[in-house]
């Protein structure tokens, strides 16, 4: 019975780690622009898909994985400079319904080049599993759990201590003082951009010996790391985090006590949920904008 | 006695700042009309008009935050290349209207980010030092958060910002704006000091009667043109600037 519970948890954590990861990258593109970037997911799919092709040509696993990283970072900063900055004067629906574009156009090329099929990645380690008080843990949830954290502490670290984190803040918080401030808030956004995507391929790239990558598990992340960015109220990093979590056990216990068959319905719910009743997300402002 | 050598006038001094010929327009309305001024080093001149003139649009054309035409020089160059971050690594450093300070951000953070273009770490940190000396409510409250501060010590930051960036000319835009007389009082009391450490200040006010009593020269301007220009202690005499301004 606890280590049923103990079972659910474990995994529901490790999954709410991965949301965490996707989430941050929505606010931070959120916060430094405005823009809901629903490409996010593809950079996953790029993390994920770029070290299953990196490795299917020769190189070892953790040169692929670099490899896939700086793909995907790169493709972010593209993103933006190609189709975010070329329209810089547009509102902000427009942006998002260019992001949406972009996602559907990355999905496509990686079904042209990559192909349409189901790839695995090695886990980490050599040892699979461990048992611990009669649960199952998947060595890999450890890793991911660990590489999430790593991430989340030196995100933590660059936004607090260096000038380039301050800067995207002063960006987020007032465009026109930071441009007064002599700081290039274009390319602020494009640097948003790239660590963002660099977030999300991370998140894709751990979670894929788990759970399998192609070309299209982009829509699903994607979605599922919005709604956990939303019930942390989108643009605040803690509730990212705390959303990330939330949504990931909320899953993980559906899932061994409902049905697995719910799974994938429990993030609509809860976003339904926070919409009717919580609309600025649990760590949202409650105040009115200023005008 | 006549003499063949024509009259030669004194030599100006070359301007710190000059606009030639300026417009600019928001979409299809032109806010400024074919504007022209000089603003010469050390000097500190205002720029007094109702709301709507389009006072800030000028300090924003300045500062590149806004497109415009004509041409305006600096130190002897065009800034006709030159974007807002350039600008500011040359010494053109505006506060702006309402403060714009960094409200999630700390005191501290805010200031050095006004050294943003900077990289002299030394001097920085003297600068640091100098503003808190200048401010000392901001070291009082150097790690809470901006937001937190009221608007004259607000007002303060942005000013002690702009400071950080070791400006040729200070642009200032209304910054006796929202704030109280004991206020307003300090706000130009700082005014005069940065005049008398020779730091070339362009004050924008609705404020006239404060900022031509500061300034050696002040021009007015009237639905993007400029109306008159002149001493600022003859402005303030002037009977229709004071009928349109000073309240008669």
């Amino acid at each position: 019975m606890f280590s049923e519970f103990f079972q659910f948890t474990f995994s529901g954590i490790t999954l709410g780690a991965i949301y965490a990861l996707v989430a941050l990258g929505f606010t931070l593109i959120y916060n430094a622009s405005h823009v809901i970037n629903f490409a996010q997911g593809e950079f996953l799919m790029i993390g994920g898909m770029g070290t299953v092709v990196l490795v299917g040509a020769g190189l070892p696993l953790p040169a692929a994985m670099v490899g896939a990283l700086v793909l995907a970072t790169v493709a972010g900063i593209l993103l933006h400079r190609l189709a975010i900055a070329p329209a810089r004067d547009a509102d902000v629906v427009t942006l998002i319904i260019i992001t949406i574009g972009a996602s559907i156009f990355l999905r496509g090329l990686a079904q042209f080049f990559w192909g349409k099929e189901y790839h695995a990645l090695p886990r980490f380690s050599a040892t699979e599993s461990l048992s611990i008080g009669g649960a199952t843990l998947l060595t890999q949830s450890l890793w991911i759990l660990g590489i999430a954290v790593v991430l989340v502490v030196a995100l933590a670290v660059f936004f607090s201590r260096s000038k380039l984190g301050k800067a995207i803040l002063a960006t987020s918080m007032n465009k026109d003082a930071a441009r007064l401030a002599g700081i290039k808030t274009q390319v602020i956004l494009g640097v948003a951009f790239g660590i963002s995507a660099l977030l999300g391929a991370a998140a894709g790239l751990i979670v894929t010996p788990i759970t399998f990558t192609a070309y299209d598990v982009g829509i699903m992340l994607g979605l599922k790391g919005f709604v956990a960015a939303a019930i942390g109220g989108l643009g605040s990093s803690t509730g990212a985090v705390v959303g990330g979590l939330l949504l990931g056990l909320s899953e993980a216990y559906t899932a061994g006590y409902i049905s697995s068959d719910y799974k994938d319905a429990v993030p609509f719910v809860i976003i339904l949920a926070i919409l009717f009743f919580l609309p600025n997300g649990l760590f949202g402002s409650r105040a009115a904008e200023r005008v | 006695m006549t003499s063949a050598v024509p009259f030669a006038p004194p030599p100006e001094p070359t301007p710190l700042l000059s606009l030639n010929n300026i417009t600019s327009a928001y979409g299809r309305i032109e806010v400024l009309h074919e504007l022209a001024l000089t603003i010469a080093p050390g000097e500190t001149v205002a720029l007094v008009g109702a709301n709507g003139a389009g006072k800030s649009t000028l300090l924003r054309v300045i500062s590149g935050l806004q497109p415009a035409g004509g041409e305006i020089r600096f130190d002897g160059g065009s800034l006709s290349r030159s974007d807002a971050a350039d600008r500011v690594r040359r010494g053109i450093v505006q506060v702006p209207e309402g403060r714009q300070v960094f409200s999630g951000l700390s005191v501290e953070d805010n200031l050095m980010l006004g050294a943003y273009t900077r990289n002299d770490k030394v001097a920085i940190a003297e600068d640091l030092e100098k503003q808190y000396q200048r401010f000392p409510i901001l070291k009082d409250k150097r790690r809470q958060t901006a937001g937190t501060l009221s608007g004259g010590q607000q007002q303060m930051l942005a000013m002690g910002r702009a400071l950080m960036g070791r400006p040729r000319l200070l642009l200032l835009d209304e910054p006796s704006m929202g704030l109280a007389p004991l206020i307003i009082e300090q706000v130009f009391g700082i005014v005069r000091e940065l005049k008398a450490e020779g730091i070339t200040q362009f004050v924008v006010e609705q404020n006239a009667a404060e900022a031509l009593a500061v300034a050696d020269r002040g021009y007015v301007l009237e639905t993007g043109r400029i109306v008159a220009s002149g001493k600022g202690s003859a402005l303030l005499d002037n009977d229709s600037v004071k009928a349109a301004y000073l309240g008669g």
